[in-house]
């Protein structure tokens, strides 16, 4: 049994080796290695920011970080279509089929060799980008609130959209308002979507009250960041004056209130000492709050101090627009963490590409993985901006199902969203990386496995002659 | 040494040797599966856009019109690119073109032929891709102001008959190649472009409600201000299609020529792939040749730059007819001279280059 | 006793279809034939008659539309069967980026032997056909006969128990030619199976003990060389040094005892001795060293004659 998984192990490690030797020495590679320095090294460079940290850090971020994981998206997905196919083609195959390997030998160990070679590729990429950001931290000497960081997000305590989507058709059916002729499913899904973007209106002397409670306590004296984004009505960036009070549930009595008067951003963000909430209540809190003093309950208020008479209404999405940032482990850790989920999408690639390559030839299966591809990323997009106006016309339904289907079939895959999080300065929870990798990473690769496999096992390796 | 053809019966047979190359290496390019899926793809995708419309950029139609030029570009590349790579490079690595250069052909005639060649399988696509861009314009949801109709509307039946005309082309190449066992390739191909052609000139005959003309003057057109039809007027037959875009789609041919010839001149050193992305750069850089080229000393990388690479926003004009804009013929004659210029350019570059290639 | 086959098909057959699923060339008809163990086994015919679509078959590379293959006592496509056997395409289709010793570490890999030996192997092999100076050097660049070396070397990486080779002389010199005709003897005199093929007679009468004859997807004969060449009715001296007198004499006496006719010949040397001969004087002719990891595995057949001893 051992000898047998070991010489399984050598067989595999002997593909991976050919494989990577073959990446490595053919002209392609170097252009990409070229292609992803240019990115890296010139487009910060070339590319104008708006001359603060933020921007600075926004450009290296998204912009660099997101073309050089495009350039290694496509380029892995069409490398994995060349793997089989071209070999298929090349009658090279006919050499290697006749050894005593599997498939699934065969389909692993070349897998394994794009993992290998795109594990070292964004390793270039983000060590590229993080001395870029540590080189211009140094140069420019950027304030400890510029740096990049790594914060949790807590969003305020309220029923999921999918559970108040429950609840609410619940009451439609109490009232017998269930639309006529939508599936429970549609009429869910509308639901959530409502619930999803559900705002609350701030008008001119009115306040709002959010209660959060943190998914791990916080230790005193660790900073918490209030985050608000929100819109006025007609989407006018006008001067708004605003409270905001902060209060610690564990802390009774004492909240911390920051005047805002400059809202021309549509977004404030601001950082509260949590060591304000005791003082002067000479150590009151450290009993109440129990276990050494951990804060884990706030409550934010947001009371709108503009003129009634002049000024506008303000719109709060609280669902995706409130949160509270909390101190979530290094920026380094979560640059690690970033990479690791776009390691997991590269694997699913690859794998995408290489059951793709052992069903086709090299042209027609590159031309069907970035159709597919293209395909996704436009489902996707469009699946963001239907509107019910548009669902209900008959000529969109063709669209819209298979936008929606698309959505549905990628959702997963595409859960994490790396580069935004890292530009917001948000922490890759430890459950969304480790979903994102199973999902990517594992189990969608083992479907294209086993389907890869079936046709390799099925298909002739030579032709007539 | 390029020697011009001594007399006239030399012309005649390089001529000929021309048009033996040039058709075969249409006939051996649109018969690969991957010619004929990048048309279909083109096709679809120009056709699928009324479908999938949630925007309409501030004109009816609009989306569908920039979605379709936009397609006829890309793939376009995709297709010249491509095609010029496999006639080109995967001769020179086969031996076939060293068989061709055997025979009394010259290695000018050799390369002037293959760009020919590939031009002709682009200006098939073309043809295809601008009809499908054609009714995926007038398929779109128009709001139109009529005697009888206020309101948005669609034109279902232009846009059934468009993808009746597809899956017909789909099902006599597949009968051809099941009962006479002609290449399915080369039908499909022809076919898909010529399907939509065929379904422009058809939607001549009926308005976008469905009604056969003749009918009056008011019958469901959208011309609006272009020409508006009197009460009185009686139409036999009136094609609503916006024939303003055939311009911009002429300039959207000339660049895929230049990438053609560029393609072709690249491939006689370099393979497909490799030969794909320099166009693809030069498509990227040439669009984006103001921004980057702006202001830039003569004696400069860009502004060596800006010398070097074609100008590809002189053949994007998209924006040009919205809202009822045209494009001059003069111009459009104008930019017909740099492309050929952009191509001698090219091709005279390649022949130099495939000169000194060793074959074989 | 009886001999084990180490391949043997029944009613094998093969029809290659279009997209429509129609059949468009039956390349292989209804074929019967076995391999015994340790026989040198030629498969001869013209070009599609059908030898290379049943190597293929038996390689497991190409899936019979119908019949029954059994080659070392299983179906081709068990791994534990290619296990055991060598296979040299008529085109070596090699990796061109990678080198010698690369190529016959990978395909050692293949086999799921460990690094140590897979070296040990890889070094006696290339030194068996003569490429250690040329070891590191990528096979891109070789020309088609030192490719068909680095072929040969990968065929035999596994020390088979059943060597295929697929025209094995084609594209070499005659003294190439040579030298591969020696490895096969040599292999078969270790006991090794071989089944090849080739389109050049001489080579087959060379190496084989038993041959079939294929055209257009049938087999048109079968059996030992000897024995399907043989004609019984006629007879052959061949003396030296025999005086023009003699001859005359000697020819009137035998037409007029046996009241037949004789045939006279002078036996010439053939083009490929003569040329061997030659370039044997230079110095350049050499016989393959066997691997001695080739000479450890197999039994040997010392003794059995065969074709090879005309070699």
């Amino acid at each position: 049994m051992f000898k047998a998984v070991t010489e399984s192990a050598r067989r595999i490690w002997g593909v991976t080796v050919l494989a990577v030797r073959a990446s490595l020495r053919t002209k392609g590679v170097t252009a990409l290695l070229v292609l992803l320095a240019v990115c890296v090294g010139v487009l910060p460079n070339v590319v104008k920011g708006d001359g603060t940290p933020e921007g600075e850090l926004h450009i290296l971020l998204a912009y660099t970080l997101g073309f050089a994981f495009g350039i290694l998206c496509l380029a892995t997905l069409w490398a994995a279509c060349a793997l089989f196919a071209a070999e298929i083609d090349s009658e090279r195959m006919s050499l290697s089929a006749v050894k005593p390997v599997r498939a699934a030998e065969f389909w692993v160990g070349k897998w394994f060799a794009l993992l290998l070679l795109n594990a070292a590729l964004l390793l270039a990429v983000y060590a590229g980008v993080y001395a870029q950001v540590l080189w211009r931290m140094h140069r420019k000497g950027w304030e400890e609130a510029d740096r990049p960081a790594s914060r949790r997000v807590t969003r305020p305590e309220l029923p999921t959209p999918r559970e108040e989507a429950r609840q609410t058709l619940e009451l439609m059916r109490q009232k017998n308002l269930t639309p006529k002729g939508l599936a429970e499913k549609a009429i869910l899904r509308t639901l959530e979507e409502r619930a999803q973007d559900k705002y609350d209106v701030i008008n001119p002397g009115e306040q709002v009250r959010w209660q959060f409670r943190l998914l791990r306590p916080l230790r005193e004296g660790a900073p918490v960041t209030v985050r608000v984004t929100f819109d006025t009505e007609y989407s006018t960036r006008e001067h708004v004056k605003g409270v905001c009070r902060l209060g610690c549930r564990e802390r009774p009595g004492k909240t911390v209130e920051v005047a805002l008067d400059d809202f021309t951003r549509n977004a404030l963000e601001f950082v509260v000492d949590t060591r304000a909430f005791s003082q002067g209540s000479g150590g009151r809190g450290q009993e109440s709050g129990g276990a050494g003093g951990a804060l884990q309950n706030f409550e934010l208020t947001f009371a709108h101090a503009g003129d009634p008479k002049k000024a506008s209404a303000l719109m709060v999405r609280f669902r995706q627009d409130v949160a509270l940032l909390t101190p979530g482990g290094s920026f380094e850790a979560n640059l690690a963490r970033a990479a690791c989920v776009h390691w997991g999408v590269l694997a699913l690639l690859a794998a995408f590409g290489l059951t793709l390559s052992a069903c086709f030839s090299l042209p027609v299966a590159a031309f069907v993985a970035t159709v597919l591809l293209v395909l996704t990323l436009v489902g996707n997009s469009v699946a963001e901006v239907i509107s019910e106006e548009d669902a209900s016309l008959w000529q969109n339904r063709v669209g819209i199902w298979v936008s929606r289907g698309v959505h549905e079939a990628s959702l997963r895959a595409m859960q994490a969203a790396p580069l935004t999080a890292l530009t917001r300065g948000e922490r890759i929870e430890g459950g969304v990386l480790g979903a994102s990798l199973a999902w990517n990473g594992l189990l969608l690769p083992l479907c294209f496995a086993a389907a890869g496999c079936w046709v390799l096992r099925r298909r002739e390796m030579a032709d007539a002659g | 040494m390029i020697r011009p053809p001594q007399n006239r019966a030399g012309a005649r047979r390089m001529l000929q040797q021309v048009a033996a190359i040039a058709g075969t290496t249409l006939i051996e390019a649109i018969q690969q599966p991957v010619a004929f899926l990048i048309l279909l793809s083109a096709v679809l995708t120009t056709l699928l856009v009324p479908v999938f419309q949630f925007h309409r950029f501030s004109e009816d139609g609009r989306l569908a019109r920039d979605s379709g030029l936009s397609c006829m570009l890309v793939f376009g590349l995709v297709l010249a690119a491509g095609t010029a790579g496999r006639s080109v490079a995967d001769e020179i690595a086969r031996g076939t073109a060293a068989a061709a250069i055997g025979k009394p052909v010259s290695r000018v005639t050799f390369v002037v032929a293959k760009w020919l060649g590939v031009c002709g399988v682009v200006a098939i696509f073309w043809c295809g891709v601008l009809a499908a861009t054609l009714l995926a314009e007038r398929c779109s949801s128009h709001f139109l102001t009529l005697k009888e109709f206020v309101g948005s509307a669609t034109d279902p039946w232009t846009l059934a008959l468009s993808f009746l005309g597809v899956l017909s082309a789909l099902i006599v190449a597949a009968s051809r190649h099941f009962f006479w066992r002609r290449r399915f390739g080369v039908a499909a191909f022809a076919g898909v472009a010529l399907s939509q052609v065929a379904v422009a000139a058809v939607s001549g005959f009926y308005n976008r409600f469905g009604e056969l003309y003749p009918l009056h003057g008011e019958a469901a057109c959208e011309c609006g201000a272009e020409h508006a039809h009197a009460a009185t007027e009686l139409l036999l037959y009136h094609p609503e299609l916006n024939l303003r875009v055939l311009p911009v789609a002429l300039l959207v041919l000339f660049a895929l020529a230049i990438f053609a010839a560029l393609a072709t001149a690249l491939a006689t050193r370099l393979q497909t792939g490799a030969a794909l992305a320099v166009c693809a750069g030069v498509l990227i850089l040439g669009l984006a040749g103001d921004a980057l080229t702006a202001g830039a000393p003569l004696f400069s990388l860009r502004g060596l730059l800006s010398g070097v690479l074609p100008d590809i926003q002189n053949f994007w004009l998209c924006d040009a007819v919205a809202r009822e804009g045209r494009v001059a013929w003069v111009y459009v004659a104008e930019a017909g001279a740099y492309a050929a210029t952009c191509c001698a350019i090219c091709l005279v570059a390649g022949c130099l280059s495939f000169r000194e290639r060793d074959l074989g | 006793m009886e001999v084990e086959k180490v391949i043997e098909t029944r009613g094998l057959r093969k029809t290659f279809r279009d997209f429509w699923r129609r059949p468009t060339v039956e390349a292989v008809k209804g074929l019967d034939f076995s391999v015994r163990q340790g026989e040198v086994f030629g498969m001869l015919g013209p070009n599609g008659s059908g030898k290379s679509t049943t190597l293929k078959m038996l390689l497991g590379l190409l899936h019979p539309t119908k019949g029954e293959i059994r080659v070392l006592g299983a179906a081709p496509s068990d791994t534990r069967v290619k296990a055991r056997i060598g296979y040299l395409p008529e085109v070596s289709h090699l990796h061109p980026f990678l080198t010698p010793r690369e190529t016959l570490m990978y395909y050692a890999s293949l086999f799921g032997m460990a690094h140590g030996e897979a070296v040990r192997r890889t070094a006696e092999l290339l030194s068996m056909v003569d490429l250690t100076q040329a070891a590191d050097r990528a096979v891109g660049r070789f020309s088609k006969g030192m490719a068909r070396r680095v072929g040969l070397a990968q065929a035999l990486v596994n020390a088979p128990e059943l060597l295929i080779l697929d025209e094995p002389t084609s594209g070499l010199d005659p003294i190439g030619c040579r030298e591969v005709k020696d490895l096969v003897c040599l292999l078969a005199k270790s006991g090794v199976t071989v089944l090849m093929t080739s389109h050049l007679l001489s080579d087959v009468e060379d190496v084989c003990d038993r041959v079939a004859i294929l055209d257009r997807g049938a087999l048109r004969a079968e059996g030992k060389i000897a024995d399907l060449l043989r004609k019984p009715e006629a007879v052959r001296f061949l003396i030296e040094g025999l005086s023009s007198e003699a001859v005359a004499a000697l020819r009137s006496e035998i037409e007029e005892r046996a009241g037949c006719r004789v045939q006279l010949d002078y036996p010439a040397m053939s083009l490929e001795s003569f040329f061997l001969q030659v370039v044997a004087q230079d110095g350049r002719l050499r016989t393959f060293e066997m691997a001695p990891f080739l000479r450890a595995t197999q039994g040997t057949r010392e003794g059995e004659g065969g074709a090879c001893s005309k070699l």
